[in-house]
C-alpha cells in the first residue's frame, strides 16, 4: 500500500518506483505509455535539479527544452495528463503538489 | 502587472527566503512580470555551493537556478549590501545585475506591487 | 511610496527602508512596535521626512511625551487618507 495524502500525492517521495507510478496512474484512470514515461522522468530530473515541482508554464518550458516543441505545449501534455497536466504529472512522478499552481 | 520582490533575509533563517522565492515563482507562473531585488542579508541567498542538507533544510539556492524556467530575467542585487559583506559581484551563483539604492528606488516606482520578504 | 514599519529598533528593515526612501515624495507610517523608532532620543528619522504614527499605538504605550517633534500622530481616518495619497506601499 502506498501512503498518499488526501489528494493522492505520495507522502514519502522515496516510495516512488515505476510500479508505484503504475499504481498511481491506475487510480487516476491512466495507462502509462512511453510518452508518459519520458515526461515523468524529465519531471523527476527537474525536481532533483531545482528542488521544486514546476507549475504549468515552467513544466511546458522544460518539456519543450528537453523533448522538443511538438511535445512542449499544453495541448500535448493535456492529452497525456488530462485536466491539469502539471499537477497530475507531478503526482504520477511521485513529486509534491506544485506549490505555485492553482 | 509588474510585481517587485524585495528579498532581505539570509537563507535558512526561518522560512523567509523560501517563501519569498516561492511567491515570486508563483507570480511568474501566472504570467506576471516579476523583478527580484536581493538586499541586506538577502544577498547571502546568492552564494554558490550551499549545502542545505547539513541543516535538513530545503535548498533555496537550487530554486534560484529555476528562475530561467519561470522566465524571471530581472534579477538585481544591491551593490552596497554585497560590499558590506565582502562579496564580489562575480562570486554569485546566478546572473544578476548589481544596482545601487537609487536605481532600486526608481525601479520600484514602476511596480504595481512591492512585496517584502 | 508609503513605507509601513512594524518593527522596533534595531532592525535591518529600518536601515533598508531608509536607504530606499525618497524624502521628497515618500512617507513613513510606523505601526505596532515600529512606533518605538519614533522616540526623540534615537533621532532616527531625519527631519523633513514625513513620518506618521497611529495614535492608538502611542497611547497604548504612553510614549507621547517622548516622540521626536516632527512625528505626526494620526487616527484611522488619517491612515486611510495616507494610503489614498500614495498609490504604492511597502510593508517592511
Amino acid at each position: 500500500m502506498l501512503a498518499t495524502d488526501p489528494e493522492g500525492y505520495l507522502i514519502n517521495l522515496d516510495d516512488w518506483s515505476t510500479e508505484a507510478a503504475n499504481t498511481l496512474a491506475q487510480s487516476a484512470g491512466i495507462e502509462l505509455t512511453e510518452a508518459h514515461w519520458e515526461v515523468l522522468f524529465l519531471l523527476r530530473e527537474f525536481y532533483t535539479e531545482y528542488g521544486i515541482s514546476p507549475a504549468t508554464r515552467p513544466f511546458v518550458k522544460a518539456v519543450a527544452l528537453k523533448l522538443g516543441k511538438e511535445k512542449g505545449n499544453s495541448v500535448y501534455l493535456m492529452t497525456l495528463f488530462p485536466e491539469s497536466p502539471a499537477k497530475l504529472a507531478a503526482k504520477l512522478a511521485g513529486l509534491p503538489k506544485p506549490t505555485n499552481c492553482m | 502587472m509588474h510585481f517587485a520582490f524585495l528579498l532581505r533575509h539570509p537563507p535558512y533563517s526561518k522560512q523567509h527566503a523560501r517563501e519569498g522565492l516561492e511567491a515570486a515563482l508563483a507570480a511568474a507562473a501566472f504570467g506576471q512580470e516579476v523583478s527580484l531585488y536581493f538586499m541586506g542579508d538577502g544577498v547571502l541567498q546568492l552564494l554558490p555551493d550551499q549545502k542545505a542538507t547539513q541543516l535538513a533544510a530545503k535548498d533555496t539556492s537550487r530554486m534560484l537556478q529555476a528562475l530561467d524556467m519561470y522566465d524571471i530575467e530581472n534579477v538585481y542585487v544591491d551593490r552596497t549590501s554585497l560590499q558590506a559583506r565582502g562579496i564580489a559581484e562575480d562570486a554569485l551563483a546566478i546572473k544578476c545585475t548589481a544596482v545601487d539604492s537609487r536605481q532600486i528606488r526608481q525601479q520600484l516606482a514602476t511596480a504595481q506591487q512591492v512585496f517584502c520578504f | 511610496m508609503l513605507h509601513i514599519i512594524n518593527k522596533a529598533t534595531p532592525d535591518a528593515s529600518l536601515e533598508q527602508c531608509l536607504a530606499l526612501i525618497d524624502p521628497q515624495q515618500d512617507a513613513v507610517l510606523l505601526v505596532a512596535d515600529g512606533v518605538l523608532s519614533a522616540l526623540a532620543s534615537y533621532a532616527y528619522w531625519p527631519r523633513g521626512l514625513a513620518v506618521f504614527v497611529l495614535s492608538r499605538d502611542i497611547e497604548a504605550r504612553a510614549i507621547n511625551a517622548y516622540l521626536a517633534p516632527h512625528i505626526q500622530i494620526i487616527d484611522d481616518a488619517g491612515f486611510v487618507a495616507l494610503t489614498e495619497q500614495h498609490t504604492q506601499s511597502i510593508s517592511w
